[in-house]
């Protein structure tokens, strides 16, 4: 089925429905975000659905992107000629986006603005478009996208992945379709493109970077890759050299992006307590400024990039130091900075797990309330006491056991990359500190979920 | 030059679907808040203020009153009034209550209560005793937790 031709596309064009009544709702809907479709699907729905289809699938969100529906015509239309450029290579650029959009959806406040929402969407779309048009491959995925980032850092916590079944068979194979892609015998035409983000299956390790868009296993003349389940653990065993990434301790970018990430899952929630707001209140008085986005600028310049920097420094050279190491100092930081995913991607379940089953059936009312206004009396009169879809000490208890799982997860993957680094007599040593640190993450990411929500814009005036 | 002989004839084409596409778009953005309509109640020369104690809001129960005036600044009376809360952020559930009707224009809100801390939206909406629909939004920032 997989192997279907259209089979991404058909996943696509449910998804394309919904961004497209997103953007029209968003646009001349209501301007209140609870009565607006494009304040409910993206901020309450698809962030539920994304974080739980990671954690008991995989990318199913890139495999069903609709922005990716406008690749084809893109590459067709536009010349597509260009190699990415040089001097931003790998993440650096998706680095700063993601940071830019973590800040933007504070400053501005996107989920309360359908209008806004809906102008995100479209300059996606239109990104995404201009990106794949005039540039080689899936560069808009690769090097840009921050909501594909989310996923690549976070899948490695993912119970399945694209990988082949049998190596004998690639070894053996003399296309490489897989990567390559499939010609046409007769005129030469490509058929079916090879994986455009450059992974090639017989060297990719791990789930970094792919999309889960099909390419490949269209393209194999062997029917030789899959989706396959594995242990989420086996990313972090060896220092793999990855195909189309290379070796993860050698990519400084990479693992800031990981820490961007799992620091992110912090300060995302940071937006909804109490006393996160008497902070920031606070730091605006202190350094005399007025301008909220200025505030939040340096919040998350320090809490996404300076202080994770500094807390990956202190728990490298300290596992260094009790190792009695000589290996160089940054490798080992990168390659250890990975194994705090799983706990990163365990608060971001924890907190999208908690608007999605909160308010999971507040799109019942929005729905309802729809189809009255464009004159179609098919669901009847709004149902607006809809919200929850579970109990509120269900979803306290199940985030509780979601975070739990995500440290547990995390100490073992520290620990497997410390005896691979260390090898085993050293590993405990050289996992501590990192282990300590994964405590920190964790106290705060309670600490986090247990006060009570209070949700504002503002924090000035 | 004209732009006419800079694309070839296959270009053209594309391009005006690429132009009718971002016009599309424009014009949906400018349109902004048509449907629902807000402001669109038939009760125009009808003022409504509200008042909220405690204030500053706070989490727990609150009583929102409501003052419903004419462009001569008699009270209006008579009138059926439901008070809706809901938070800035979707996916929360409201705290939808009756209103009960005091002399003097005054409406006051029959068990309400503010559920979390956060910005709230407060949504007064019912007939009028002459049978005009009305209904008003307010925002109301920072309800401490
Ligand atoms: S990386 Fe971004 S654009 Fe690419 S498939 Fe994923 S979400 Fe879509
Ligand atoms: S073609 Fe590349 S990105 Fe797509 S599923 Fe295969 S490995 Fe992943
Ligand atoms: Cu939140």
């Amino acid at each position: 089925m997989l192997n279907w031709k259209h089979a991404r596309t058909v996943i696509q064009l449910p998804l394309l429905a919904i961004a497209a009544l997103i953007v029209l709702d968003g646009f001349i809907g209501p301007s209140n975000a609870p009565d607006n479709f494009a304040g409910v699907l993206p901020w309450v729905h698809w962030r539920g659905f994304v974080v739980l289809a990671l954690l008991v699938f995989g990318n199913l969100f890139c495999m069903g992107c609709p922005f990716m529906l406008v690749r084809r015509p893109a590459k067709r239309w536009l010349p597509a000629r260009w190699n990415w450029p040089a001097w931003i290579p790998g993440k650096w650029l998706a680095i700063a986006l993601l940071i830019v959009f973590f800040w933007s959806y504070e400053a501005f406040d996107l989920w309360a603005s359908p209008w806004w929402t809906a102008w995100v969407a479209v300059g996606y779309f239109g990104a995404a478009f201009a990106v794949d048009g005039l540039f080689k491959g899936a560069a808009f995925c690769k090097h840009l996208c921050p909501i594909g980032q989310f996923h690549f850092v976070n899948s490695m916590a993912s119970p399945f992945e694209v990988k082949v079944r049998e190596y004998t068979t690639c070894q053996s194979c003399t296309t490489k379709d897989c990567i390559a892609g499939r010609h046409d015998p007769a005129t030469g035409r490509l058929v079916q493109s090879g994986c455009e983000l450059y992974l090639f299956q017989q060297r990719k390790a791990g789930n970094l970077d792919c999309t889960f868009c099909l390419d490949c296993i269209q393209a194999c003349p062997h029917d030789n890759v899959g989706i396959i389940a594995r242990n989420p653990l086996d990313e972090f065993r060896r220092d793999a050299n990855r195909s189309g990434i290379g070796k993860l301790s050698e990519r400084l970018d990479y693992a800031l992006l990981a820490l961007v990430l799992v620091f992110g899952s912090l300060l995302n929630a940071f937006g909804m307590v109490g006393p996160v707001f008497r902070f920031e209140r606070w730091l605006a008085g202190v350094l005399g400024l007025e301008s909220e986005p200025a505030v939040l600028a340096l919040v998350f310049i320090a809490g996404l990039v300076v202080m994770p920097a500094g807390l990956v420094v202190c728990a490298g050279w300290t596992s260094h130091l009790l190792t009695r190491s000589t290996r160089p100092l940054l490798p080992l930081i990168s390659r250890f900075s990975f194994g705090l995913v799983p706990l990163g991607f365990a608060m971001w379940v924890a907190h999208y797990g908690f608007h999605f089953f909160t308010g999971a059936l507040t799109v019942v009312p929005v729905t309802q309330a729809f189809l009255l206004d464009i004159g179609i009396d098919l669901l009847g009169e709004p149902r607006r006491e809809l919200a929850a879809l579970l109990s509120q000490s269900m979803i306290d208890m199940i985030e509780l056991i979601v975070l739990q799982l995500g440290l547990l997860a995390t100490l073992a993957a520290t620990y497997v990359i410390s005896r691979d680094t260390f090898g085993r007599p050293r590993a405990l040593r050289g996992a501590l500190p990192w282990a300590v640190l994964a405590l920190l993450i964790f106290i705060a990411a309670n600490w986090l979920m247990a006060q009570p929500m209070e949700m504002r814009g503002t924090f000035l005036s | 030059m004209t732009l006419h002989r800079m694309l070839s004839r296959r270009e053209q084409p594309r391009l005006l679907l690429l132009l009718i596409g971002v016009a599309l778009v424009l014009m949906l953005a400018s349109m902004a808040c048509t449907r629902g309509g807000e402001e669109s109640d038939a009760a125009g020369d009808v003022t409504m203020e509200i008042e909220i104690t405690p204030d500053p809001p706070e989490v727990g129960p609150a009583v929102v009153e409501v003052i419903l005036m004419d462009e001569d600044g008699d009270p209006v009376d008579g009138a059926e009034l439901e008070i809706e809360g809901n938070m800035s952020h979707a996916g929360m559930e409201p705290v939808i209550v009756g209103a009960i009707g005091e002399q003097a224009g005054h409406y006051v809100s029959d068990g309400f209560a503010f559920t979390m801390g956060g910005d709230w939206i407060i949504t007064v909406s019912g007939t009028l005793d002459d049978g005009r629909e009305i209904e008003r939004t307010f925002d109301l920032a920072g309800v401490s937790s």
